[in-house]
């Protein structure tokens, strides 16, 4: 199981990854949590599938239909749902390629439902369960929650500008999760080159996908909508939003720094981009002009307290792992801000690393004995580690 | 020459040497994360040293037992063959016992020794290794 777990996480970076810092324990934890490869294929393939059968359906409509995923996906911050047995959840949008007088909402959401049932009754579906909530339809498969959300394209603003329903269904909202996610990677550019540039080195080709390297700022998020979703374990409704965490994140980053230095620092700095505008808490739609996503703040006041006890608790949750001392100490800190999934990766990705590196020859001691897993130079001082077992029981 | 070899890795770490005894006394961290442990190093001629973590105390299980321990308390660390009388200290004992501190940790915060590799992760391997403790 730890192998597997190794062997399939999206792939990162690690040249560089001191064995036993926090930054590779918080590294290799957030690796557990992430999609794997075979997971992200396998959505690929479902939406793709869906496209098709949403394509067949609206074979009158003006011809450019489209299904794209969008949120955590696109941006490359997916993190497991701790809610739902660790599960995978996947938000994409359905856009039928009509003009706006000619749908209206709640006609758009069930023909969206039609298409949906028809792929899942599919052979090449795998029989999901079929379900809608307020706006969205949710396809369910064993591990993977997929919602696909209706939307129409906003001719008016052009690009990547979209219309969805509101959660009344009687409404258009203005969207653009497409320019969202190009705001959202600018916010990281230098980094995801570098990061590409690096893993292309590592795999000896000439360049890999974006969605194969994760950035600090991607980790971060992780980390942080982790932590909040078992901050809130137990009232769930009073959770900051997503949106909200990975846009302050974003502002807040400046691009330097390894992902625990970011992970302490980060939730002081989010919390100094929200302004107060005539009363309200504002935090702006970077790509939406007049869209606020702290709208919903003004008439639940308490949502902005919620928000700011949890930065808060971050703050110090994420500060308590560098003054403890001991991996005895610091992994269950660890476990009880991230869970278990994540410390037993954590735990289990360092002693592989440790244990992999003796048996390559390739693990050194150095100042005070400090052991380092190098495959490149080493420091002057330090002594190549010779291969041995330990003694008594089945060892090698 | 064993004791400059341990100086250039512990500074300041004690040595006292006779001709038929070396003693070592250091503080190591085996990484970033690891706590600090004071070791004591006690090697004869020709014969595989003894290592002893002197602070803080070891913790063993409900049982009494720790991972890999002889009955004195010292460190096992080495199978027969795996140390030569020509190898250094610190290639060989000091970070063998490092290594053994870092999975120590590793097995107080999940119960499991990974020092032995992947495929010794089984709840039958994990039971054989472990040995009465004495301090």
């Amino acid at each position: 199981m730890y192998q597997k777990w190794y062997a399939t996480a999206v792939t990162t970076t690690v040249a560089h990854r001191v064995a036993g810092s926090l930054d590779t324990l918080i590294h290799d934890g957030l690796r557990a949590l992430d999609i794997t490869a075979t997971e992200r294929e396998r959505v690929v393939s479902r939406y793709t599938q869906l496209g098709e059968a949403l394509d067949e359906h609206w074979i009158a409509t003006r011809g450019d239909n489209s299904i794209s995923p969008q949120g955590s996906f696109a941006l490359g911050t997916v993190v497991r749902n701790v809610h739902r047995s660790d599960d995978i959840d996947i938000d994409c949008v359905a856009l039928k390629d009509v003009a706006k007088a000619s749908v209206g909402q709640a006609e758009l959401k069930a023909d969206v439902g039609i298409a949906a049932r028809k792929y899942a009754r599919s052979a090449c579906s795998g029989g999901p369960e079929l379900s809608q909530c307020s706006r969205c339809w949710t396809l369910s498969w064993p591990g993977m929650h997929l919602d696909i959300l209706p939307a129409i394209p906003n001719d008016d603003a052009g690009g990547s500008n979209i219309w969805i329903t509101d959660r009344e269904v009687s409404r258009w909202l203005p969207s653009n999760p497409g320019g969202y996610a190009d705001w959202f990677r600018g916010r990281m550019h230098a980094q995801l080159l570098h990061e590409r540039a690096v893993e292309a080195k590592r795999l000896e080709v000439e360049d890999v996908p974006e969605w194969q390297v994760r950035t600090v700022l991607q980790r971060v998020v992780q980390a942080l909508k982790r932590h909040r979703d078992i901050y809130f374990s137990d009232r769930l409704d009073e959770r900051p939003s997503s949106i909200v965490i990975t846009t302050l994140a974003a502002h807040a980053y400046t691009g330097s720094g390894d992902l625990y230095e970011v992970l302490r620092n980060l939730p002081a700095e989010m919390a100094r981009h929200l302004t107060r505008v005539q009363g309200r808490w504002t935090l702006p739609n970077p790509v939406q002009d007049g869209e606020n996503f702290t709208d919903s703040w003004a008439s639940e006041p308490e949502r902005a307290e919620y928000f700011f006890e949890w930065v808060e608790e971050a703050e110090r949750t994420f500060r308590s792992f560098g003054m403890s001392k001991g991996l005895e100490r610091t992994l269950p800190l660890l476990e009880s801000a991230f869970g278990s999934r994540f410390a037993t990766a954590a735990s289990a990705s360092l002693g592989q690393s440790l244990f992999g590196a003796r048996q390559r020859g390739q693990l050194y001691v150095g100042n005070r004995g400090t052991l380092s897993a190098a495959t490149g130079g080493v420091a002057a001082g330090s002594y190549s580690v010779k291969g041995h077992r330990f003694g008594g029981g089945p060892t090698r | 020459m064993q004791a400059l070899a341990l100086r250039s890795v512990v500074p300041d770490g004690r040595t006292s040497l006779t001709p038929r005894q070396l003693i070592w006394r250091g503080r190591v961290r085996p990484l970033l994360q690891s706590q600090t442990y004071e070791l004591h190093l006690t090697a004869r001629p020709a014969r595989p040293p003894k290592v002893t973590v002197t602070a803080p105390a070891l913790q063993p299980d409900g049982a009494g037992r720790l991972p890999h321990v002889y009955d004195d308390g010292s460190l096992c660390v080495s199978q027969f063959g795996d140390w030569q009388p020509h190898m250094l200290f610190t290639a060989t004992f000091l970070p063998w016992s490092c290594e053994w501190l870092v999975y120590y940790e590793l097995w107080l915060a999940t119960g499991l020794w990974f020092g032995d590799g992947p495929d010794r992760l089984d709840q039958a391997s994990q039971a054989q290794i472990l040995h009465p403790f004495r301090a």
